[in-house]
């Protein structure tokens, strides 16, 4: 099968927003754990003070 | 049974003697407390390792109670000069000891008068973990009672024990007030099936008044409501120097149920003005909304999509970002007044 050049564009064209979603996906998912990860530490850090202090 | 279980009973039997108000004198309360402790360690505490795991158990629960909690968290950062009390003397067992916990450990002959070192806080940060995750039952506590016999020396203790036989194991719910916190936080905990690891240890109530006193100290306030059905924890209570916050120490793994979050917010936000309009009450639970303005309702919807609807509208407003929406055929442009969200949570314990 043959590809014309304007094909071959549009498949390159749509990979590579394919991997550019994937990547801002995967960083909002690395921000989203890191920002739990945080919240998780004030949490405990919070909970491990006694009431009366 | 394991010396550390049977520490953690004779414990428990000792925080009641120290609950208990017999009608007599202060001095004769005193003694009759005294007498009923001493008896229940001679007659429950057998061997060394369950003297010392005792003395452990109670030392570890003061430091998280009346010592420095930074140092039961890390005990490297432990120094001679930063092991004070707020008048600079040199801090003693005795100072942080409550009455019930001083004379339990004399009796045992742990010198009280001596400093508070920096392997005693690394034995805490061990211990901890374990003290607050045992699960001991009622009748494993009234057995040892009974065989303890301490009923024999006040009557009306042993009549108390009896009416309280039930709740003698872990408190099946338990509370924690949080104030000024992050709206990290509380985003985090707006959402049902999320979970977090405490097996290091907390401190907690039974006291819902305690938690609630306690979150309304300012900021963003949240308390959490914990089913504790498998009944972890270690209740400090009377032997803590802090008796009224009935403070239970636990430690294991919490899973958000349900929650429900208020919170104000401004209309027509202007960094200038601030919040020149009347604020808008925004209330939520899993599964539905309602916001006011004044007396009016401008928003209200039930059986909500939590993932598709709730979450995305906390997301934005707790991150201090405009959220727009239409109701009734107007559009509100609504941010969140900083510090203003006040979160109950209903969580798990296991």
């Amino acid at each position: 099968m043959k590809l014309t050049k304007t094909q071959i564009k549009q498949i390159i064209k749509e990979e590579l927003e394919q991997v550019m979603k994937e990547d801002e996906l995967a960083e909002q998912e690395a921000l989203q754990e890191e920002a739990d990860a945080s919240a998780k530490q004030e949490l405990i850090d919070a909970m491990s003070v006694p009431m009366s202090k | 049974m394991s010396a550390a279980k049977t520490a953690i009973i004779v414990a428990r039997i000792i925080n009641q003697v120290y609950k208990f108000m017999p009608n007599v004198s202060p001095s004769r309360m005193k003694y009759v407390q005294k007498q009923m402790t001493t008896k229940a360690l001679a007659k429950l505490l057998k061997t060394d390792e369950e003297k010392q795991a005792f003395i452990n158990t109670i030392l570890t629960m003061t430091l998280l109670t009346s010592g420095a909690v930074d140092f039961v968290r890390d005990p490297d950062a432990w120094s001679p000069e930063k092991s004070v009390n707020k008048d600079g003397t040199k801090r003693r067992w005795s100072h942080i000891l409550s009455e019930g916990a001083d004379h339990a450990l004399t009796t045992l002959r742990f010198p009280t008068y001596e400093l508070i070192t920096k392997e005693q806080y690394q034995l805490a940060n061990k211990m901890l973990p374990l003290i607050g995750s045992t699960v001991i039952s009622s009748s494993e506590v009234m057995e040892a009672f009974s065989k303890a016999d301490v009923g024999s020396i006040n009557p009306d203790f042993k009549t108390k024990m009896t009416g309280d036989k039930d709740h003698l194991g872990a408190e099946k719910v338990l509370y924690r007030g949080l104030h000024s916190m992050s709206p990290e936080v509380v985003k985090f905990l707006a959402n049902p099936g999320v979970s977090w690891d405490m097996s290091r240890g907390v401190s907690t109530s039974y006291d819902y008044n305690s938690a609630e006193g306690f979150m309304n100290k300012g900021g963003n306030g949240i308390i959490l409501h914990m089913k504790n059905e498998t009944g972890r924890g270690f209740t400090a209570d009377a032997l803590s120097k802090y008796k009224p916050e009935r403070e239970v120490i636990l430690s294991g793994t919490i899973v958000v149920e349900d929650f429900m979050l208020t919170m104000y917010a401004g209309e027509e936000f202007d960094q200038d003005k601030g919040f020149d309009d009347e604020l808008i009450k925004i209330e939520c639970n899993k599964e539905f909304i309602l916001m006011r303005k004044g007396s009016q309702m401008i928003y209200g919807k039930r059986n909500v999509d939590f993932s598709t609807e709730i979450k995305p509208m906390l997301d934005t407003l707790l991150s201090g970002q405009i959220f727009e929406f239409e109701s009734k055929g107007n559009i509100y442009k609504i941010k969140m007044l900083d510090k203003s969200a006040t979160l109950k949570v209903t969580a798990t314990v296991s």
